[in-house]
């Protein structure tokens, strides 16, 4: 009969994240998560309260206005911004396209993506302040 | 004469005879530039220490079994050179995302059971006889399963993979890759089968897609990617099974 063999297993550590910098990344990256669904709450917040009525909409103006809003809202674009980023060089990877059968290089692809992105957002951002 | 460069090897060890917890041992190994982890481990071995435990095999990156971690990295011994460290000692540890067995052997049964899982031969609806020959494919064919082909079962990706830390059951990276280049193969019928096992649970799905097992692979295989391919691959699979069946 085999004798049973006596093994040793290592336990995960809480701080596995970080002893890797690309590990680090990773955690942050998913954490931003949070910040790009706490903004998209916040719009989908302002645009309930444009439905009940101006005194709504302009009290909760008036909060993220404040200095403590503005903070908030600075927060939050970094980690967007971050997450946006990082989404664009992962998209990359994820979906490698190739151009006569043969790969284009990962850099290229993220530099044009970004390009494209920020481009967008520049039409979208003269838009909001001409029209605001 | 000038005396023998030397270089500090510093083993974790587990001798479950000898002590319930795992401790080091440290060895001074002669230096030379071509030297390989394995040769350090090797010569300790023959002249340090006898009782010293690892695996080894083909000495040049092919046969997967020499894995270890080196300065904490996930790395074949056999291919990671003494002078690529950066200080005067070298940190050699087992594969911690399995269980050890002695020193550097780890229990890799929790490997082999995935792998017989997801049925890494070509599956086929109807075999022809052999008489008829091999079944063949065009360079075309191939370059589509050429990457993934390249996996040694070296287990470095699941060493580098949080996922499969935490949760044993995942179905991890290098079964995933040997899969996804089944499902690929043009000479295979198993598709639908594998997908099947592949977004079951602890499938897949469960990647988050740290991508980690990708960077360590020494043999350039992405399967941080072919998981990715994997997942639209058992989506679309998913959805094809819920629509009507044509009469």
């Amino acid at each position: 009969m085999d004798k049973e063999v006596r093994t040793y297993e290592y336990k995960p550590s809480k701080t596995w994240w970080l002893g890797n910098r690309r590990y680090a990344l990773y955690m942050v990256r998913e954490l931003s998560g949070f910040a790009v669904a706490l903004y998209g709450f916040i719009f989908l917040a302002q645009l309930f309260t444009l439905t009940q009525g101006p005194i709504a909409y302009e009290s909760l103006l008036r909060v993220l206005l404040s200095p403590a809003g503005i903070l908030l809202s600075a927060i939050l674009l970094v980690f967007a911004v971050f997450h946006s980023l990082t989404w664009f060089d992962l998209t990359a990877k994820v979906q490698p396209p190739s151009m006569r059968g043969k790969p284009v290089p990962r850099k290229l692809v993220v530099t044009g993506t970004i390009m494209i992105w920020l481009f967008i957002s520049y039409f979208v951002a003269v838009f909001i302040f001409r029209v605001g | 004469m000038a005396s023998q460069k030397t270089i500090k090897i510093r083993v974790k060890r587990y001798i479950p005879e000898k002590a319930e917890e795992p401790f080091y041992s440290e060895y001074d190994v002669p230096y030379s530039e071509d030297m390989v982890v394995l040769d350090a481990l090797n010569y300790i071995k023959d002249n340090l220490d006898g009782s010293l435990s690892f695996r080894w095999s083909c000495r040049m990156g092919v046969c997967g079994s020499c894995s270890a971690n080196v300065d904490g990295k996930p790395k074949l011994t056999c291919s990671s050179f003494l002078k690529e460290s950066k200080g005067d000692s070298i940190l050699v540890e087992p594969l911690s995302h399995f269980r050890t067995i002695k020193d550097l052997v780890v229990e890799i049964d929790v490997f082999v059971k995935k792998l017989k899982s997801i049925k890494p031969w070509i599956i086929r609806n109807e075999e022809k006889p052999i008489a008829d020959g091999e079944y063949l494919q065009t360079p075309e064919q191939r370059d589509l399963i050429k990457q993934t082909s390249m996996c040694i079962n070296c287990m470095l990706c699941y060493e580098a993979c949080p996922v499969f830390d935490m949760d044993n059951d995942f179905i991890g990276p290098a079964a995933a890759a040997i899969s996804y280049r089944s499902v690929m193969d043009s000479r295979d019928d198993g598709a639908k089968e594998r997908l099947d096992i592949l977004t079951s649970k602890h499938g897949v799905w469960d990647c988050t897609y740290i991508g980690e097992c990708s960077v360590v692979c020494p043999k350039a295989v992405d399967p941080a990617l072919a998981i990715q391919k994997l997942k639209a691959m058992g989506g679309i699979s998913i959805i094809k099974s819920l629509l009507p069946k044509k009469k």
